[in-house]
């Protein structure tokens, strides 16, 4: 604990000390999950990390990694998480859990960027490092905390004006994760000089920095999706790329649409996939091109993520890292008192909480909750639209625009 | 005949088994029966389905393999993936020969036929006792406008045996199966179908199901929900879109425009 400071009566650690204690709890959580696994019914390691796993162990016995039915992700990785299979089955856990600290340290270094003090800087850091769903995801075997680091680097690139390398990093991160295509649009503006006050032509002119971007952009989505389709050609496309297109999930998950894709199952009417895709790109549209000033960009990105997700066909708890890994980032910009901050928390989780009883009934006890089910899906839809007005109407807009502009005038 | 062949007719009659003649029944055969127990445990949709083979034999199964046989219904699955992790801790060798999609709902889901096999243990004089389980179903069922409950019966697997030592006599080569060999059911090995009997039919699952008639009101409702909420989201985009450059143009033009009019 010699990493603590004392500066004028308060005792507080440094961001390094956090880290290492956010490590030991994932650590520790880790190790719990192992026992709980030999011990109890319900696991604690999520499907997925043996859906990673079992595809790893495809591409060490020399086949694809596609050949695991439902491994829809990346066959990189796949490869990463070879050591599952070769030295030890936590391997992939610990990896997601030192990302996880990764990230913090990364909206740490934004912030202070940014010219945020230690103190909030740090403050902001911990929201991401200390979040129960974070930790949980990560030690769970969630590999979402890479597709987060990656975002955070890309804004870190993005903060320091490298146009090549923010495109090479969204590149990868479309490539991994796919719903990261959405952050071309505000990105692409944010390289307009002053987007605030330029007209629509001209924030969709290309200039220098904007054709850099998009080069890296192309370049590495090409080059690391070629090299998966050299690989594995269509079987790839097919499991990384088009199933998500075509995916019908009728299993209860907290998505609104969720009973109306479930009723609808057998023959689901395309007008429909276009009256879910319509307000969803809208959304998407009309806030990435509102905040696309390059101070607002972590708030662009937040509220399409959490737009994206509120609107999605299916929607799990490991959707909610996308938007979460931005929230620290954004926090410093609220204008959200303590009362309504609790009033926000409490009712997001309180939402979810509610969510859930029908769904464990139903799923664990076979009780007939389709329809309880389905109501607090939308209450729960209402209520993440509403914390997103919320979010909106308390949200400082960058003042960077308007203090040069004033000058020039 | 002999009052115990007259006990054992009794008793396959009893158990509801296929009888055969005795004369031309091979001896493991004629000697030998399975009880099969099943159980399914856990609640909703995980379940896991155990199953417990008592056998009665005088025949040393020893070097012995016993095959369980049986067809997963529609609407649940084993997901093989899930058993091969379970191998790996003390779970039964199995052969799944088909495509088992564990996303399918069971109106677009087939029977699956699976093979567990497994080595039986001694538990007292001639009586052998092998346990299968870690078949975990997960059922998924669409809506329905008859019932809001699914049934899934599981019927009782056929149970084979195939021993690497030649303890079967030449009556027993007729009725022997080919079927998959343990531990992998690569190859396909002779396998002998004993009798079973059990003290119930099959076992079977209840899964609820969504409701269908509530399809218009729920296609209803969740647009209009969606579509509102997109709306409420716009105007309070456009609400909050007076940035302070756009508003302090305005009115410096408008504090230009006063001070003008002041010097005129």
């Amino acid at each position: 604990m010699g990493l603590g400071t004392k500066r004028s009566g308060e005792f507080s650690f440094g961001i390094k000390t956090h880290i290492y204690f956010g490590f030991f709890i994932r650590f520790a959580l880790i190790m719990y999950g192992e026992h709980h696994d030999k011990t109890h019914a319900l696991k604690y390691t999520d499907v997925d990390y043996h859906v990673f796993t079992d595809a790893a162990r495809e591409v060490v016995q020399g086949g694809s990694p596609f050949n695991r039915h439902t491994y829809r992700y990346t066959p990189f990785l796949a490869f990463l998480l070879v050591p599952n299979v070769k030295y030890h089955f936590l391997f992939g856990k610990f990896l997601f859990s030192l990302t996880d600290c990764l990230c913090s340290k990364i909206i740490y270094d934004i912030l202070i960027y940014e010219g945020h003090s230690k103190k909030r800087s740090i403050m902001s850091a911990l929201m991401w490092l200390y979040n129960p769903l974070v930790i949980g995801i990560s030690t769970r075997g969630s590999a979402d905390s890479i597709a987060a680091a990656l975002i955070l680097i890309l804004l870190y690139f993005l903060k320091i004006r490298l146009p090549v390398l923010s495109g090479i990093t969204l590149g990868i991160a479309i490539h991994f994760k796919l719903y990261p295509i959405i952050y071309i649009l505000p990105i692409y503006i944010s390289f307009t000089a002053r987007p605030e006050i330029s007209s629509v032509m001209k924030k969709f002119s290309p200039n220098l920095n904007k054709i850099r971007f998009l080069i890296g952009t192309f370049s590495s989505f090409i080059v690391f999706t070629g090299i998966a389709y050299v690989l594995y050609e269509d079987q790839y496309i097919d499991e990384s790329f088009l199933y998500h297109f075509s995916r019908v999930d009728i299993k209860h998950n907290f998505s609104v649409y969720f009973y109306l894709l479930y009723l609808c199952a057998e023959n689901f009417p395309t007008y429909l996939s276009v009256a879910a895709f319509v307000p969803q790109a809208t959304l998407m549209f009309v806030l990435g091109l509102k905040y696309s000033s390059n101070r607002d960009l972590a708030f662009a990105m937040f509220t399409q993520t959490a737009a994206f997700v509120t609107f999605n066909k299916v929607v799990t708890s490991q959707y909610f890292v996308w938007y979460l890994v931005l929230l620290p980032l954004v926090s410093t910009r609220l204008n959200f008192s303590l009362r309504k901050t609790l009033f926000l928390l409490t009712l997001w989780l309180g939402a979810q909480a509610s969510w859930l009883l029908p769904a464990y009934l139903l799923e664990f006890h076979a009780v007939n909750t389709f329809v309880p089910l389905w109501l607090e899906s939308i209450a729960f839809f209402c209520c993440n639209t509403g914390i997103l007005m919320a979010f909106i109407s308390g949200y400082t807009k960058s003042l960077t625009a308007y203090h040069q502009t004033r000058k020039i005038r | 005949m002999k009052p115990t062949s007259l006990l054992f007719i009794f008793l396959n009659l009893l158990c509801n088994q296929e009888i055969y003649a005795l004369d031309e029944v091979c001896s493991v055969i004629r000697r030998t029966n399975v009880q099969v127990e099943r159980e399914l445990t856990g609640n909703g949709f995980h379940r896991k389905l155990h199953t417990s083979l008592v056998i009665s034999t005088p025949v040393n199964l020893e070097s012995c393999h016993v095959l369980v046989k049986e067809i997963i219904p529609s609407g649940a699955y084993c997901d093989p993936n899930e058993l091969n992790f379970w191998k790996e801790f003390g779970g039964p060798s199995f052969f799944i020969p088909q495509f088992v999609n564990v996303e399918a709902p069971q109106q677009l889901s087939p029977k699956i036929q699976s093979y567990f096999f497994t080595i039986p243990k001694l538990i007292k004089p001639s009586v052998w006792h092998s346990n299968i389980s870690g078949s975990r179903t997960y059922a998924l069922s669409q809506g329905s406008r008859e019932k809001l409950e699914e049934r899934i019966a599981f019927p009782h697997p056929s149970i084979y045996l195939f021993c690497e030592t030649e303890i079967l006599d030449d009556a027993c080569v007729p009725l022997a199966h080919l079927e998959p060999c343990p531990p992998s059911g690569v190859q396909q090995c002779d396998w002998i179908p004993i009798n079973t009997f059990s003290t119930s039919d099959w076992v079977e699952a209840r899964i609820p199901v969504g409701n269908a008639d509530l399809i218009d009101t729920v296609l209803l409702t969740t647009t209009t929900v969606t579509f509102g909420a997109t709306l409420l989201l716009l105007v309070s985009i456009v609400r909050n879109t007076q940035n302070p450059y756009l508003f302090n143009r305005k009115l410096y033009r408008l504090v230009n425009i006063l001070i003008l009019y002041e010097n005129l």
